[in-house]
């Protein structure tokens, strides 16, 4: 064997042993990912008080407001999100016994369509991927499979020469035996998702190191002061004045008026600003959010687009959205969910080729040493 | 034996999905279920009558080297409307703007995350300062000792 074999003989087994010890865990998270790009989608499907047929007018959002609090007593709307035409607004309420609730909304009719109580499907599916319900040990066994996942898409570029071919020359031989046939699959989408494992891989690592800096106290730093309402621009009163959702969310569109409107969160203490937020596609991947003054409905500061955030936060903003695709609506979120799920094939495919070959040559391999030791011991 | 370990060991990853099953029920519950016990105290501030909640468990480190705990406010109903902010701090604050922790979230029930000393002494004291909507201060504090939770 020349030293050039035996050398891509030694990356394919670094490229099998990577991720073979591991594969049903990380076939697990792969599979949860992918669900969580479209988990809103999926709970869309599932339940009938998240859909709006879409025409008509929208409601102003005070009257949101006004229709969820008078759908759960003592209910507190603490946000508003507006998911798009097709979505109920969901209006997110604090409750008298300390639980949160989500009203769903029809942005045109007022009608509270249902409530969901508790964490959503979204927030479970992300604790399920992302931490595996135990933060922070499960944090770090999810993030920590950056490095297998990474060492598989290198090793796996090194052994499988010419590989480039397979974007013009896809060959996948459907007839054949099913070990060739998941060989070809696993060739074929693997070179076809290198983007999307790299992506995966660095945001993944990012997830890993952003923790472990945390842990171990070496602030990252970038932490602006938040942004809070003036002492003096607080109102004097007996009690808290109402605020005017509709002048907040008008402020924050006069300031930006191309900005698709997604999300408005109303103050979490009297000396908090309310946020709106939304995109106006300034810069890619970045959203615009525009702190308003409650009770003036002055628009305080824009921060959006490049200048808005410090190179942490921005580095922060960025990894989320490559990680999730959440930046470009639905298309993009399609696109997500349909390389998450040929990485979900790449990792079970990678194992059944190697139970099918690698496994068996293993075997043989050990077996003809042992038969060779044999008839030299004879 | 050997066999089963021989087929079985490449799959023994698949355990890992076991990892979050015994946090499935405290995830669905609306109130955690395991939780630690807690220590409730009530005091007044001013017109206020107030319970502090916390739970009977060590201070958590914040990671910028400083220990936190959290309080929740219980104020009554009636009374959410008026109070604009309630502050808790260890040691008495000079000023309203050295209040402490500002009560967030929930109006029913607001949360502040409390710096607390490394090792106390056992003399501190919790001080809760409320500001109600007129502008006016209503200052009350209640020994940190017992209250801290966990083995001290």
């Amino acid at each position: 064997m020349s030293a050039g074999k035996s050398r891509t003989r030694l990356w394919f087994l670094w490229h099998s042993w990577l991720a073979m010890p591991i594969w049903a865990f990380l076939f697990f998270i792969c599979v949860t990912g992918t669900i969580a790009v479209v988990s809103t989608e999926i709970t869309w499907l599932v339940d009938p008080s998240m859909r709006a047929s879409g025409g008509g007018q929208p409601l102003p959002p005070g009257a949101l407001i006004a229709a969820a609090e008078a759908a759960a007593p003592g209910g507190r709307v603490e946000s508003l999100s507006w998911g798009g035409s097709h979505m109920a607004v969901g209006a997110e309420m604090a409750l008298p016994d300390g639980t949160v609730t989500t009203a769903w909304v029809n942005p045109v009719t007022g009608v509270v369509q249902g409530l969901s109580p508790g964490t959503s499907f979204r927030q479970f599916i992300r604790a399920l991927h992302g931490w595996l319900m135990t933060f922070p040990t499960g944090w770090y066994l999810v993030t920590a499979l950056a490095i297998p996942l990474a060492g598989s898409l290198v090793t796996g570029l090194v052994v499988y020469k010419r590989f480039w071919k397979s974007f013009y020359q896809p060959r996948i031989r459907w007839k054949q035996a099913p070990r060739v046939l998941w060989g070809d699959l696993h060739r074929v989408a693997g070179t076809w998702s290198i983007w999307f494992i790299a992506v995966i891989a660095v945001t993944s690592l990012w997830f890993l190191i952003y923790i472990a800096l945390f842990h171990l106290g070496i602030g990252l730093g970038g932490g602006k002061a938040p942004v809070m309402v003036a002492r003096d621009r607080i109102p004097v009163s007996a009690v808290r004045p109402k605020i005017d959702a509709d002048a907040v969310v008008a402020a924050a569109m006069t300031a930006l008026p191309d900005m698709r409107l997604r999300y408005l969160r109303l103050p979490d203490t009297a000396y908090d600003t309310a946020s709106v937020i939304g995109s106006s596609g300034q810069v890619p991947l970045l959203p615009d959010i525009v702190r308003v003054n409650p009770y003036t409905a002055e628009v305080i500061v824009v921060e959006g687009g490049l200048e808005g955030a410090s190179g942490v936060e921005l580095t922060r903003t960025i990894m989320r959205a490559l990680h999730t695709g959440d930046f470009g609506g639905l298309p993009v979120k399609l696109i997500w969910f349909a390389f998450g799920s040929l990485m979900s094939l790449l990792v079970f495919s990678g194992m059944l080729i190697w139970t099918k070959r690698t496994a068996r040559a293993t075997v043989e391999a050990v077996r003809g040493l042992r038969t060779a030791r044999a008839s030299s011991n004879a | 034996m050997r066999k089963l370990w021989h087929r079985g060991k490449f799959h023994l990853s698949a355990l890992m999905m076991l990892v979050p099953l015994p946090f499935l029920p405290n995830y669905f519950s609306p109130k955690p279920i395991f939780a630690p016990p807690e220590i409730r105290r009530d005091i007044g501030a001013g017109p206020f009558p107030i319970t502090l909640v916390t739970y009977d468990e060590s201070p958590h480190w914040a990671g910028n080297g400083e220990w936190m705990k959290e309080y929740r406010i219980h104020l009554r109903p009636a009374d959410i409307d008026k109070v604009r902010g309630v502050f808790l701090r260890v040691g008495k604050p000079r000023n309203l703007r050295a209040a402490g922790a500002l009560g967030f979230g929930n109006p029913y029930e607001r949360e502040a995350e409390v710096a607390v000393p490394a090792e106390p002494s056992g003399t501190e004291e919790l001080w809760v300062t409320v500001e109600d909507w007129s502008g006016r201060i209503h200052q009350t504090s209640t020994p940190l000792a017992g209250f801290l939770g966990g083995k001290r």
